[in-house]
């Protein structure tokens, strides 16, 4: 076999299909959702033949051979109460994916950056940058939380869409505090893709706005992107005026008030120095 | 009737954990699921004019090649409709990141694989991971054996540039023969 189709072969999504059969009387003991839409399950029901229960034992043993491998998270970390499951025939999955993103999100409320990482490490050890944004992202005031999430099951991972609220003032200021975004979790619960590491925001350019002519030097110091090397990991294209280090995160939540103030003033003209006291009538 | 029943029953039991394996490896778990179990309702429609044994279960990979492709279609109108109406692309719906995943060399791969034209991709999707001959692979794609190989080859020799392989002075004869798709 030449190299090429080796490497395609070993990059083979589906390696195995014997785990897609379980005996009939393993199936028994499961249970199975979705049997109006299976459609050998109704040619069974005809009584011409009666694929129909085979066929539902390979979709749950198919569930199961994904949930082996995950079943840490599912064990304590459905903390999030309005996180919704999306679809029963893949409840396993999407209740592995699910708890994923809220264990994900309560690590970087609660600022335990290792487990944050932990949970991202196939994202990270992709690119190193993430485990910058994610010091960055968790060091932010204001506590980002999951709503109104949907799952969908994919061949490589389970897709949880989701609202990510942010409730540091300056995003509510700028009246963008909630993005839909989909988190991608592998079949082992591990996040490999988040949409809020990294997204531009609204805060985003006004706290640059803000800082730049409040606190140059602090700004240029800890946040300005010029100041490190291009290619480095605080420096992303997804975060084009912003450079993700913890300090940047700090001189935000120090500022974040007074940021959030000024906006709501309508982003008078700033000079250097100057704080902007909040309108008494526009909270 | 009877006799179609069992001879379905025993048809099912042989290749169905490999055309739901096929249709996992082309699309999402859901439209895998509905697509899988379409082949044998199409299949079933057609037991009368079943293949001889070699052939039944490249016949049974090319029905699910069509399920599969009418479902893509279904779901081209599905995103024309949100581009037109709503403005916004699934893409755009699926959130801004796309940084993906769980092991980089299989990720490579992948998305060269992605930038093949169907038909090539297909071929060699067939032989490396149905592990099917180029011939059983013909059947599949409804081509003659020699077409296959010459779509194999061209395949294989694109997706080498895609992933950067350089065979320098390996010669052009053994640079393309898979040991699991020999004609037979």
């Amino acid at each position: 076999m030449s190299d090429v189709m080796r490497r395609v072969r070993n990059a083979n999504p589906v390696p195995d299909s014997s785990h897609l059969l379980l005996d009939r009387e393993e199936f028994t003991d499961l249970v199975v959702e979705r049997r109006d839409k299976m459609v050998l399950g109704r040619s069974a029901a005809t009584g011409a033949l009666h694929p129909g229960s085979r066929w539902q034992i390979a979709l749950v043993a198919f569930a199961l051979v994904l949930v082996t491998g995950g079943g840490v998270w599912l064990a304590g970390s459905m903390a999030s109460g309005d996180l919704v499951g999306a679809d029963a025939a893949s409840a396993s999955e999407a209740q592995l994916a699910l708890a994923s993103a809220a264990h994900f999100f309560d690590a970087l409320n609660s600022g335990d950056l290792e487990t944050a990482q932990a949970i991202m490490a196939p994202a990270i050890s992709r690119d190193p940058k993430i485990a910058r944004a994610l010091q960055f992202f968790s060091g932010l005031p204001g506590t980002k939380s999951l709503s109104s999430c949907s799952t969908t099951a994919r061949v490589l991972w389970t897709d949880v869409a989701c609202d990510i609220t942010l409730s540091g003032p300056l995003f509510v200021a700028t009246g963008q505090d909630t993005a839909r975004g989909v988190l991608r979790v592998d079949d082992e619960g591990l996040i490999t893709s988040s949409p809020v590491i990294g997204r531009r925001l609204e805060a985003d350019r006004a706290f640059v706005e803000y800082a730049k002519a409040i606190e140059p030097v602090a700004f240029q110091r800890s946040c300005d992107p010029e100041a490190y090397v291009p290619g480095s990991v605080e420096i992303s294209k997804l975060a084009e005026s912003l450079a993700w280090t913890g300090e940047c995160a700090q001189l935000w939540a120090e500022l974040s008030d007074d940021a959030a103030a000024w906006v709501y003033a309508g982003k008078p003209t700033l000079d250097r120095g100057e704080t902007i006291e909040p309108d008494p009538g526009s909270s | 009737m009877e006799a179609d029943s069992n001879l379905f029953e025993a048809l099912f039991q042989e290749h169905a954990a490999k055309v739901q394996a096929y249709c996992l490896r082309r699309a999402p778990v859901e439209d895998a699921r509905d697509a899988a179990a379409e082949v044998f309702a199409v299949a079933w429609s057609k037991r009368r004019q079943l293949p001889e044994d070699e052939k039944i279960l490249p016949w049974l990979y090319g029905i699910a090649a069509r399920v599969l492709a009418n479902q893509r279609r279904a779901s081209r109108r599905k995103s024309a409709f949100l581009r037109r109406f709503l403005g916004v692309s699934e893409r755009s719906l699926s959130g801004p990141e796309e940084q993906v995943l769980f092991n980089a060399e299989t990720q490579e791969v992948l998305d060269a694989l992605q930038r093949l034209g169907p038909s090539d991709r297909e071929i060699v999707m067939l032989i490396a991971w149905e592990e099917l001959t180029r011939d059983q692979a013909a059947v599949v794609l409804g081509c003659s054996p020699e077409a296959a190989k010459k779509r194999y080859q061209r395949a294989t020799r694109r997706l080498e540039r895609a992933l950067g392989i350089d065979h320098g002075e390996r010669t052009a004869s053994s640079r393309y023969e898979p040991e699991v798709a020999g004609n037979e």
